[in-house]
């Protein structure tokens, strides 16, 4: 027999081998990925801050960085907690994922907590009362009774122009001033009584019905 | 000679075989497969607040364990100690709370709360950080 008709033979077999070796990589390549997507569900995450970094957890397992600024992940159905953080501030929410869904989460981080906090609460015209007598700890001191009184507070102002103080005994450690203002959208009418460097007392009192609605103080 | 058939088979596998990627990324949505390591409860969330600012989360049980973790309230509250395993960061305490279903990261880690802030916990938690030592600044009497 004709020895290159027995090399082009081996030829066309290995070729033939090839095909089918071929052939088998690449359909298991596609049912793996149609697989992936019958057994996890979509998660985009995406922010207004191009350097956050997402994390994911979930309860019983580590933490792991999916992407910066934003991220396309397939996850196994169950409830994550998806994290954004940059330098000191951060965000998170909780996401459930559902096998063949999408679910799409937006988050930037802040600096806000979790918790309510006094650093949650803008205080207005507070400085004020500096040049009126009050020491800084004292105003820190009773920025934390206002807190206090309402933790899920936005906004606490105080009404310069109604500033005065009260009589005071010169046998008496005690200075007490009289303002009003609003906490929200609510009016009250403070009494304050301070001495030392840090000790106040805080009574607010419904502007109209003279009602106490709060009474509190920080020793020194 | 060599058969034209199998060749030409061979060239559209190849081509086939180089478009599987973009393929495979085009079914999965353009996503990357994301698979959890199992780690100890509660350590996930602990290391996303954590999170370092180059990005990187710590590993528990490599970077960080939990320590004296204690649950109050039916198990909706937890305060727990994190021992860094190097000086990575700081020990200290964390507090947990469970909302929808998971447990997130409340307050902290710190090594102290000022008690404006614990203020806003329930009085069992915020009673055990007092005894812990951990909470700073005035008293309010009301």
């Amino acid at each position: 027999m004709d020895p290159s008709y027995n090399s082009k033979r081996n030829l066309n077999t290995a070729v033939i081998l090839i095909n089918i070796i071929l052939a088998i990589i690449i359909v298991i390549s596609l049912a793996l990925a149609i697989k992936t997507i019958h057994t996890t569900g979509l998660l985009i995450l995406s922010s207004t801050d191009s350097s956050a970094v997402f994390s994911v957890s979930r309860d019983g397992s580590g933490a792991q960085v999916v992407g910066t600024g934003s991220a396309r992940i397939r996850l196994k159905p169950g409830t994550y907690l998806v994290a954004a953080n940059n330098t000191n501030k951060s965000a998170t929410k909780v996401v459930t994922i559902t096998t063949g869904q999408t679910s799409s989460v937006n988050l930037t981080p802040s600096s806000q907590t979790p918790l309510s906090s006094l650093s949650n609460i803008s205080f207005n015209g507070f400085d004020y009362l500096l040049s009126n007598g009050l020491t800084s700890d004292q105003v820190t001191n009773l920025e934390q009774l206002f807190f206090s009184y309402k933790q899920t507070a936005k906004e606490v102002t105080i009404d310069q122009a109604s500033v005065e103080p009260g009589p005071h005994n010169p046998n008496d450690s005690n200075f007490t001033m009289n303002f009003t203002g609003s906490i929200d959208s609510t009016l009250y009418r403070a009494t304050i009584t301070y001495s030392g460097l840090d000790a106040v007392s805080l009574k607010l009192t419904n502007p109209q019905t003279n009602t106490t609605f709060f009474s509190g103080k920080i020793t020194e | 000679m060599l058969h034209k058939k199998p060749l030409y088979t061979l060239g559209i596998l190849i081509i086939l075989l180089l478009s599987t990627p973009l393929l495979t990324n085009l079914i999965t949505g353009r996503a990357t497969t994301v698979s959890l390591s199992s780690a100890p409860k509660l350590t996930g969330q602990v290391a996303q607040a954590l999170a370092t600012t180059n990005g990187t989360v710590p590993v528990a049980g490599k970077d960080f364990t939990l320590q004296n973790i204690n649950y109050f309230d039916n198990n909706s509250w937890v305060v727990a100690t994190v021992k860094p395993a190097s000086n990575q960061f700081d020990p200290g305490t964390v507090v947990l709370q469970n909302k929808q279903g998971i447990y997130q990261v409340a307050l902290g880690p710190g090594s102290a709360f000022p008690r404006a802030s614990v203020q806003a916990l329930p009085p069992d938690v915020a009673n055990y950080l007092q005894k812990q030592g951990v909470v700073y600044g005035p008293v309010i009497q009301q």
